[in-house]
């Protein structure tokens, strides 16, 4: 299957640093993602091509912890805080997903920053797509009352 | 969720910009088209290999099409459909001879139409196949096998006839390409003739030599096969006894002697005639048809004489071939002319030659003063009108 890398990097390198939450080693991990991906041209069809990008990344985020045995990587904030209103925009959804669980990050970030179809969440979590689609929304509305907890304050 | 939601999403998570992507994505894209080209061979094989299958295929099909094809139209006669070869031999090569059959067929046509003299044609037929037909298996040695092929059959036709005898020379290699050298070799007869070659080729010949000795002369007074005269009746009806030969004999023809091959059967002498007809009163031989007769008698050496006959016999110091009468009386020559009743020969015989009736020449008769007489016994005799009514 021949899909944009340029598009694909960015996504499976904003799942990895959701993970490792470092910018060097979540490329580090992507780009070998990519690699292992190129070494398995049988899987290379269009269904199982985000699955298999999926999977193998996240194996990798794994094997890093495993690796690290579990040691704090430091996280880095990001540069681009110009406004001060969006910066406190910001802030509050950030502090929103803050108190999400990992997993419900990343479903979040699949969803709606890589725009993962919802087949492909479910088999990279093992659930059906109703599932999927319930767990997500379930998770906007935590995320909804956070910010309306933020708002009030 | 709206693209600002997203947008504000997106930032919430704070991601850095990965900084590594442009170069990586360019070495990706290269080992990309690497893996491209290297796939294209595996696919060039696999086509590859359908094609080769589907050659194979057409090939063999193709083979067993061009053998099942009939024997030769020869010289634009009739289809000699019954041909036979005796000679073991033949059967190596019949099948290359067969592929060659279109082109050699269309040059015979042309040589028997257009050239009266034509002695021989040469044709060169380049077959191109692939290595691992059946056909190329079979030759894997370089052999060059000269075969003589007399066709004889024993369809009856009354189409004109021109003898021929075919030389086929057939040379195969290894090769990719199959290279089959057919050469012909026609003795035409004039423009227009048409026949059918029933001759046959005896398995093996013996030379008649002038100091043969003659069987008779060790029965003297006593000739073996000497029948009692019958009467003739030139001036009255057809003679009882040709009566009963006409209707013993499957054809009666009127024909020359070709040729005269001394041979044997069954260890005894036999002298194959090969006959041109000139006319045919009983059966469905027809004008120029060229066939083989035997008759019982001939040359044979000595030692194979004497090894057939099974005692020792009181020759003469010199001799080295006998002769043998077979009980015929007559004389035959390479060119006279008789009236043969004739009959299919049995088993001992080369299938599709033919049997006198009455074994000896009493079934030949020859013309004499309006009349035919029997070789065999001159007073039995009969005239040139009745041999239209003999059956």
């Amino acid at each position: 299957m021949a899909f944009d890398i340029d598009k694909q990097y960015d996504k499976i390198y904003r799942y990895c640093y959701l993970r490792v939450h470092h910018r060097e080693t979540a490329e580090d991990i992507t780009q070998e993602t990519f690699l292992r991906y190129l070494e398995r041209p049988q899987y290379h069809n269009i269904d199982k091509t985000l699955h298999l990008l999926y999977t193998i990344a996240g194996n990798l985020c794994a094997d890093h912890f495993r690796m690290k045995d579990f040691c704090e990587i430091p996280e880095e904030t990001s540069s681009d805080e110009n406004t001060e209103e969006r910066v406190l925009s910001e802030y509050s959804l950030s502090q929103a997903l803050e108190r999400l669980s990992s997993e419900d990050r990343e479903i979040i970030l699949l969803r709606y920053i890589n725009e993962v179809p919802i087949n492909v969440i479910g088999r990279l979590y093992n659930m059906s797509r109703f599932s999927v689609n319930r767990r997500i929304k379930k998770i906007l509305e935590i995320l909804h009352k956070e910010l309306g907890k933020e708002e009030a304050l | 969720m709206k693209k600002s939601d997203k947008d504000a999403l997106k930032s919430a998570f704070n991601i850095p910009e990965p900084q590594q992507k442009n170069a990586f994505v360019a070495s990706y894209k290269e080992k990309l088209k690497k893996n491209n080209s290297a796939a294209v061979l595996p696919v060039i094989l696999r086509y590859g290999a359908v094609a080769a299958m589907a050659a194979v295929a057409i090939g063999i099909w193709s083979a067993s099409a061009l053998s099942r094809k009939p024997q030769y139209d020869y010289n634009g006669g009739s289809v000699v459909s019954d041909t036979t070869t005796d000679t073991a031999e033949t059967t190596a090569v019949t099948e290359i001879s067969e592929k060659t059959e279109a082109s050699s067929t269309e040059t015979n046509v042309t040589t028997a139409v257009t050239t009266v003299s034509a002695e021989s044609t040469e044709t060169t037929t380049s077959v191109q196949t692939t290595p691992v037909t059946v056909v190329t298996e079979t030759m894997t040695n370089t052999t060059t096998t000269t075969v003589t092929t007399d066709m004889n059959s024993t369809t009856q036709t009354t189409t004109s006839t021109t003898p021929t005898i075919t030389t086929v020379s057939t040379t195969v290699s290894t090769s990719v390409t199959i290279t089959v050298t057919t050469t012909t070799t026609t003795e035409t007869e004039p423009p227009g003739s048409f026949y059918n070659d029933f001759t046959v080729t005896p398995a093996v010949t013996y030379e008649k030599t002038e100091d043969a000795f003659d069987l008779r002369d060790l029965n003297a007074g006593e000739v073996p096969g000497t029948q009692t005269p019958l009467p003739g009746n030139p001036n009255g009806e057809i003679p009882e006894e040709v009566v009963k030969m006409a209707q013993m004999s499957e054809y009666i023809i009127y024909a020359s002697v070709d040729e005269i091959l001394y041979t044997d059967i069954g260890g005894a002498p036999y002298t194959q005639e090969n006959l041109i007809v000139y006319s045919s009163y009983k059966g469905g031989l027809g004008f120029m048809d060229k066939i083989s007769l035997y008759l019982p008698g001939g040359y044979l050496p000595a030692e194979k004489y004497i090894e057939y006959i099974g005692y020792d016999l009181l020759l003469p110091d010199n001799c080295t071939t006998i002769y043998d009468n077979g009980g015929n009386n007559g004389e035959q020559n390479v060119g006279d002319l008789f009236v043969f009743f004739i009959n299919t020969s049995g088993k001992a015989f080369p299938e599709g030659s033919f049997v006198l009736t009455q074994t000896t020449d009493i079934s030949v008769f020859k013309l004499d003063n309006g009349y035919y007489h029997s070789l065999g016994n001159s007073e039995l005799f009969f005239s040139e009108d009745m041999l239209n009514f003999l059956y």
